[in-house]
Formats: C-alpha cells, structure tokens, sequence
C-alpha cells in the first residue's frame, strides 16, 4: 500500500477490483495479527468467522464511514473494526454457550471462562488526579530515556515477546534485551528521588475541586 | 524502600494506564498521521523536533506510537491466508471488477432522492418539534413579563442612609481630588471604600450625612482588591448592619451608587456565586461575590442584602456581572495587617480589567481548561503587572500544560514582586528540583521556612531534597519539625533517612 491512500480509496468507493484486492490483503494482516497478539483461545475458524464479518462490514458500506486521509490512520480503523467485531463475535459466542449450558442444566460453572467480557473493554475508571500523578511520575521517569527505549519500555509492560519487540522496531532482538535492561537500571537508579516525591503528591488542594 | 518496589510502582502504574489510556488523552496530542510519520521517520526536522518533545512526556502518544509501529509491522508482513479467507478475497474482488463506473450515476441520484424523502413519521417529528419551540418561547415571554412586574412591585430594602459616608482626597492645599462612597462598617469609626481614587491625596476628608467631617491620614489598604479602610473620629458612628454571605447565592442583592436617600437609586441585582480563592494551604482565602444585574448599566458601589445588610464593594465595574469583596475580607483587613500613612500611598496598581481577567483565568482553573486559563492569566498580567497572584496561578497553569520552563518563569516574576511569596516560592522550588536542582530548590525552601517554619508540605520537601543531596543531617533536622506536625509524612522521611 502507497502513502498516498487516496487513489486506493477512491478506486474501492468505485468497486474496483484490484484496489479492494490491496485493501483485503492489508486489512486481514492487521487483523490477523491483532488475534494472534490478543486473542490466543480463539480458534482459526473463529478467526476465519471474524475477519470475513470484518469483509463484509467493508464491503457493506463501512469503508465509505472512514472519514481520515492517511495510511496510519486506515491502518488503525482496520484495528478498530477488527476489535468491534470481535466483541461481536465473543458476545453471541458466550450467549451461545450460556444457553447451551442452560439447555444441559448443568449445575457447575462453566470450566471454560477465559475470558470475562469486562477484560475486553477499555478501563475508563481512572479517575483525574490519578492519571495526573501517573503523567508527572512518566513524564520524570521518562526525562531520561530516548523514544526508542520508551518504547522498549512500553512493549514490555504491555507484555511483548522480545523477539516481537525487535520486529517492530526493526533492530536485533539482543540489543532489546540489552536496552531494556539498561533502562531498568537508569530508572532505579535516578529517579528514586523523582518518584517519592511524586508519590508524596503536588497537587495543590484547590485543584482537588 | 528499595528499589526494586519503585521500579514495581512504575509499571504498575504504567500498566493501569495502559488500560485506561484514553483518559490521558491532551489537546496536545499529536494524531495519528504525525505519529506515523514519526514512526516512519517521515518527518521533517523541526515537526520531528517537536513531536519526539512531545512523545517524550506523554504516555498516550506513546502508547499510539507503539500500536501504530505495530499495525506497519503487520502490514508490511502479511500472513498467509486459510483457505476459506483466500476464497472469500477472490468473490468480492471478482464481484467489484463487474461493477462498472455508470453504477456511480445512479447511486447519486438515489442519494439526493434520499435526501429530500422524509417518511410521514419525519414529519411528524418536525410538527411536534415546531410546536413545542413555539410553545416554550410564548412560557418565557410570559414570565420575563411577570418577572419583570414582580420586580418593580418588590419591596427595596429600608437602608439607613447615615452608614453612607462622603470620603475625599485631599491635596496638600486642602483641594478635593477625587471623590468617593466610603460605608460605615464599625460603629468604633471603621469606614470601608474604594483604594484607587484615594492614592496621591494627603489626607482624607469623612463627610456624614450629618454634615460632621473627620479627617485622617493612615489607612489599610488590600490593593488587589481594590479596597481600603480607615479609621475616622473617636466617638461612636451609626455604622451599618453587616451581612452573612453564608447562604446569599441565588438570593436578590442590591447595589447603591452613590449616598442614597434612604432606598431610591438603588439598583437591583442576583448574587449569583461566591468564589472562593483558597491558596495552596486552603486555609479560607478570599471570597468574592459574584454580581449579576438585568439592567445595561454598569454597576459600582456597596452592595447590601434585602433586609439592607452590609454584604461588600463591587470591584469591577461591568455591565452584567462584576465581582465584589465580601463583607468578611472587609472585616478581616483592619484586624489583620497594619495601617500605613497616607504618604505611601503614591499610586495604586489595580486595573479592573486586569481582576476580571484573573477571575476568569481562576474560573478556567477550576474546570481544568488549562490552556483558557494561561491565557486570561497572561492578560491579567498584561493589564496590571503587579498581579502577583495571577503570577503564581500562570506558573501553575504551566505546570499543568507540562510547560516546565515558563512555569519557572512566572514564579519568579511573582517573586520579582514580593521575593516573601511562600506559594511562589515552594512551586519554584517543586519545580527546581523536578530538573534535579537541589541545592537550589534547598535555598527556597529554607526562604519559605523562614516565613512560615511550620509549614509542613514544606518541610517534608525540604527534607527529601536534602536527603537527595545526602545530607541526612539536615534532613533529620527537617524530620524532627516535622513529626509533631505531620506524622505521616514524618514516618515516610524518617524511613528513608534510615
């Protein structure tokens, strides 16, 4: 796929074929690659059930409701439609299951809660001042790190294979490792005051309203 | 605390919010494109400048890097495809190619036919919503009418018109320089008024309704708000009752112009809020009465409740909404600071302009608009340079937008002010020591110290960035003044000390 995702788009807006053949074969990378990250119990033909939703929903009018103007940003609404009927998928799933347990009146809880569907959704309780503290506590710890080692930093909380890591960023999967310990103890070593005091709190009372 | 728990702390924070990132979300944020780009390297060289700035201190940006350096990752390694995905590829892909371009023709027609096709229902909606329009703007006409009969029926409160007092300046040779309503506030002689016509005079000249004159050359002053108070005569003046601003939101106040014989002239007005104005100890700061008039003309002078109770002095003079001093700080200033001869009062730095603009900017604060609030302080600082409060409520604002150097900045053009501000100088010192600077952030702290030595957060901070230095004397020293004040954090600095 070009930078340039105009003349793609408009190619798929006119129903041509080898235009929405690009956009297929991009939107099914990300999406595949999203379940292999996120959704490990889901079965290939899950996924095969998802992703051809996710064609379907394209092809249904939902290409015409993106509204930006670059790849990344059709790259992240490839990875939002996945996720949307992904939810989708897992809702009627459960309910399936639910029922079907029902049907078999089986007394015991079902053995095969993976997943609840509160883990899949976005955590929004954070409150203000809480998100106020982790942003002054990241922006000290930060201070001294180059972007790439936040992002190294990032990658692994989140829960990312180093091999993975050095995918991503195109570098050895050794220099991950070497950097992400490097880093550990630049922060440890640093920024003990910075924390406390962050901990200890600034913000003043009268923001608390 | 070793650090092994610290680093712990970090990523569970970070952790949590990576779950909750949307909430870390800023104007500031860069979109999708430029990170991107960034992640592309892409950019030219003053954007990258300022997006690798901004990514730098901002988890959500980095949060969208990371996702994005992922979502390139997986479009320029596509996997292959099951069977079933191939084959359903190839049926759309095929099934588009017999589309031909005429299909857009028609498909823009039907769009417009679409367009100008309401169903019955539609309109149906379009009725109820005419007529409900109609039916509101008729209830309100209707009660702005009543309302307004209402209130020219309404009784004006009975003032008694002896508690207002003519003040005037007066020159060396004994000339009237400016005018002014003054309010009898204390039957021992304590008369409230306004502090800006007054500077330059040599002496102030009190006319009672009476016709008595007292004259006096000391008063208090409180230039922020306009406000001075005197002191006139040693026998018994009829003073004004004083009002309670406890519960007057919402309530009808009145404003009195000029000397008022006994209720004309008054003007009739909402107090529509009290703001309060708590400093970083939030021990009580100033309240301010919040002024609303229905009428186009601009409001000045006292302000009294319905029973005709002293309430406070309007500060700004705007049409519609002005802010006035309440009663209590009126109260407060005569018991609380020192009068000063009139000699020093050469000139008053107030600009009504400039308070209007602090308030706002305290008003923007208060809903966290940031980015409002910088630029109401800038103005107000602009109008009156001598806002050393709306200098300290700017470095905040800075803080808050993570602009680190001008926060600086405006600390210290509040300390330029009065070098004895202990607000500005513990947010200089925060700020100071955020960039690592200890043994300066210490000499501030230790300024502050001086002025209140038992001011705890100060302390406490004081103590931890002596320990940052490595002096656990000094920070055992902090600990002791410490531990009788704030147990809490006493312990914390006592544990670290160890």
């Amino acid at each position: 796929m070009d930078d340039n995702i105009l003349p793609l788009m408009q190619g798929c807006l006119a129903k041509d074929g080898p235009s929405w053949k690009i956009l297929l074969q991009t939107c099914t990378s990300i999406a595949l690659n999203h379940h292999r990250k996120h959704y490990t119990f889901l079965t290939p033909g899950d996924t095969d059930t998802i992703v051809s939703n996710v064609y379907t929903k394209l092809f249904d009018g939902g290409l015409g409701k993106f509204s930006g103007g670059t790849k990344y940003e059709l790259l992240r609404y490839f990875k939002t439609i996945t996720k949307n009927e992904t939810f989708s998928f897992l809702r009627q799933h459960m309910k399936r299951k639910r029922d079907e347990s029902l049907d078999q009146d089986l007394g015991e809880d079902d053995d095969q809660t993976e997943f609840t569907h509160q883990d899949l959704l976005p955590d929004n309780s954070l409150r203000p001042d809480t998100i106020a503290q982790i942003n002054d506590l990241y922006r000290k710890a930060m201070a001294q790190l180059s972007v790439r080692d936040q992002q190294i930093l990032l990658y692994k909380i989140e829960g990312y294979k180093d091999r993975e890591i050095a995918e991503f960023l195109d570098i050895p999967s050794n220099t991950v490792a070497s950097s992400y310990g490097r880093l550990k103890i630049t922060l440890q070593r640093n920024l003990v005051m910075a924390i406390l005091i962050i901990l200890s709190g600034r913000n003043w009372p009268w923001t608390t309203s | 605390m070793d650090d092994v728990m610290i680093n712990m702390d970090l990523e569970s924070k970070i952790k949590d919010a990576l779950k909750g990132i949307d909430g870390f979300r800023t104007p500031d944020c860069l979109d999708d494109s430029t990170i991107g780009r960034f992640a592309e390297n892409k950019l030219a060289e003053p954007q990258r400048l300022t997006a690798g700035n901004h990514l730098h201190t901002c988890i959500y940006c980095m949060k969208q890097l990371n996702d994005i350096t992922e979502l390139l990752h997986a479009q320029k390694h596509p996997v292959p495809l099951s069977p079933r995905l191939e084959a359903l590829g190839k049926r759309i892909t095929e099934q588009t190619s017999e589309h031909t371009q005429k299909k857009l023709g028609t498909s823009f027609f039907q769009r417009v036919k679409e367009m100008f096709s309401f169903t019955p229902q539609q309109w149906r909606f379009s009725a109820i919503g005419l007529a409900t329009a109609w039916v509101v703007f008729l209830t309100t006409t209707a009660v702005m009418h009543q309302g307004n009969q209402g209130a020219d029926k309404a009784g004006m409160p009975i003032l008694d018109s002896s508690a207002f007092v003519k003040v005037q300046a007066l020159s060396d040779a004994g000339t009237v320089l400016k005018e002014e309503q003054g309010v009898v506030i204390g039957s021992d002689g304590l008369i409230a008024s306004k502090l800006s016509p007054l500077a330059g005079a040599t002496r102030l000249q009190v006319t009672l309704k009476d016709g008595t004159t007292y004259q006096t050359d000391s008063l208090w002053k409180d230039e922020d708000k306009n406000l001075a108070v005197m002191r006139v005569g040693n026998k018994t003046l009829k003073a004004i009752p004083l009002g309670d601003i406890s519960e007057i939101v919402g309530k009808k106040i009145y404003a009195v112009p000029d000397s008022p014989e006994s209720s004309s002239g008054l003007q009739e007005a909402l107090a529509s809020d009290v703001k309060e104005f708590p400093g970083r100890k939030n021990d009580g700061g100033p309240k301010y009465i919040q002024v609303a008039t229905q009428t186009v003309t601009s409001s000045k002078g006292a302000i009294v409740d319905e029973h005709g109770r002293f309430l406070g002095l309007l500060i700004t003079e705007e049409k519609h909404v002005n802010l006035a001093t309440s009663v209590e700080d009126i109260t407060k200033l005569a018991a609380t600071s020192q009068a000063i001869p009139l000699s020093q009062l050469k000139q008053v730095n107030f600009s009504g302009e400039a308070f209007n603009a602090y308030m706002k900017g305290i008003l923007a604060r208060d809903g966290q608009r940031w980015g409002e609030a910088i630029k109401f302080y800038q103005k107000a600082v602009k109008l009156n340079p001598h806002l050393e409060g709306a200098y300290v409520e700017l470095g905040y604002a800075f803080y808050r937008v993570k602009d680190f150097d001008r926060e600086a900045d405006a600390y210290n053009a509040a300390l330029n002010i009065n070098p004895n501000n202990a607000d500005a100088l513990f947010n200089l010192a925060e700020n100071l020591e955020s960039h690592y600077k200890y043994p300066e952030a210490i000499v501030l702290y230790e300024k502050a110290l001086a002025i209140e030595p038992e001011d705890m957060e100060v302390l406490y901070q004081a103590g931890l960035s002596y320990l940052a230095q490595g002096n656990r004397t000094k920070a055992t020293e902090m600990y002791n003044r410490l531990k009788t004040l704030d147990r809490g954090n006493a312990e914390i600095l006592r544990q670290l000390i160890k």
